[in-house]
């Protein structure tokens, strides 16, 4: 029982006193809100980059490996040049996103947003993904 | 500007400072409208990117499979469905960056505060109509 009191939200308490929430907690809760949808927008520039990366190096891999199969063709500039643009495409969308994601933050920080505990994790990763586009960039480009 | 109101408000009776917080939520709420907006386009973006790249991959193929075997007839129906997912990537494009757009404006007009005035989501679909386009171009020619 007492577990249950600790693990509800202030808001929740609220509602079941029967009072109306402050509004500072619902402008914290707003605030919140909002760092976490502007954090589900970085993901899904995430996952856009990635099928970025994705298709532009298997276009450039696959077709190199038909020409290495092969000795026919003179098609591989095509498929390279194509790979090349996603991946930087890709690479570039993913540095503004992130560098925007933390201008919101700090936006919202100053708006009066309070520490969340979610900083390492979305930065880490999208730089862990630019660090993976660039490595697919250069075995593209050195094919 | 802005840093100087906030003190005042604050200073002034309880009543204004609720309405500015109800205020702020409203624009909170615009906010977080318009990141969904935004992720929205960005699935269009990524529908758009593997139909693309998908008809790209099956011309392509075929292109090496009919130089491969001279012989042989049977590219013309693969690089149809190649060019129509070409095309159909393309065009997905452009309402889905025209929807974002008028969103975007609306919520302007709302009151939303502009935070930055170049628009990435935005560059980043250009950039892939104009990829789209030359490829579209590179391969009917």
């Amino acid at each position: 029982m007492s577990e249950n009191e600790k693990l509800q939200s202030p808001i929740t308490n609220e509602n079941t006193m029967g009072e109306k929430a402050p509004m500072d907690l619902r402008l914290r809760g707003a605030l919140v809100r909002t760092a976490f949808s502007s954090e589900q927008t970085l993901m899904s520039w995430m996952r856009t980059s990635v099928s970025l990366f994705t298709f532009g190096f298997s276009i450039a891999k696959f077709f190199n490996y038909l020409e290495e199969q092969k000795e026919v063709l003179r098609f591989s500039a095509g498929p390279r040049r194509l790979g090349l643009v996603l991946i930087g495409l890709g690479i570039l969308a993913l540095v503004f996103a992130t560098v925007e994601h933390g201008h919101r933050l700090r936006a919202l920080q100053k708006q009066g947003l309070q520490r969340i505990s979610q900083y390492l994790l979305p930065f880490g990763t999208s730089v862990v993904l630019l660090a993976i586009g660039i490595v697919a960039l250069i075995s593209v480009y050195f094919v | 500007m802005k840093k100087k109101d906030q003190p005042q408000s604050v200073l002034n009776n309880g009543q204004t400072e609720s309405a500015k917080i109800i205020r702020d939520l409203e624009i909170l709420a615009m906010v977080r409208t318009r990141f969904s907006s935004e992720r929205s386009l960005l699935a269009w973006m990524r529908t758009s990117v593997s139909l693309f790249t998908f008809g790209f991959t099956i011309i392509q193929f075929v292109d090496y499979l009919g130089k491969r075997q001279k012989g042989v007839q049977f590219l013309e129906e693969p690089y149809r469905l190649g060019l129509i997912l070409i095309c159909v990537g393309i065009l997905v494009l452009v309402p889905a960056a025209v929807q974002h757009v008028r969103r975007f404006r609306r919520a302007k007009e709302l009151g939303m505060p502009t935070i930055s005035r170049f628009s990435l989501p935005i560059g980043a679909v250009t950039a892939l109509f104009v990829i789209g386009i030359v490829t579209l171009i590179g391969i009917v020619l």
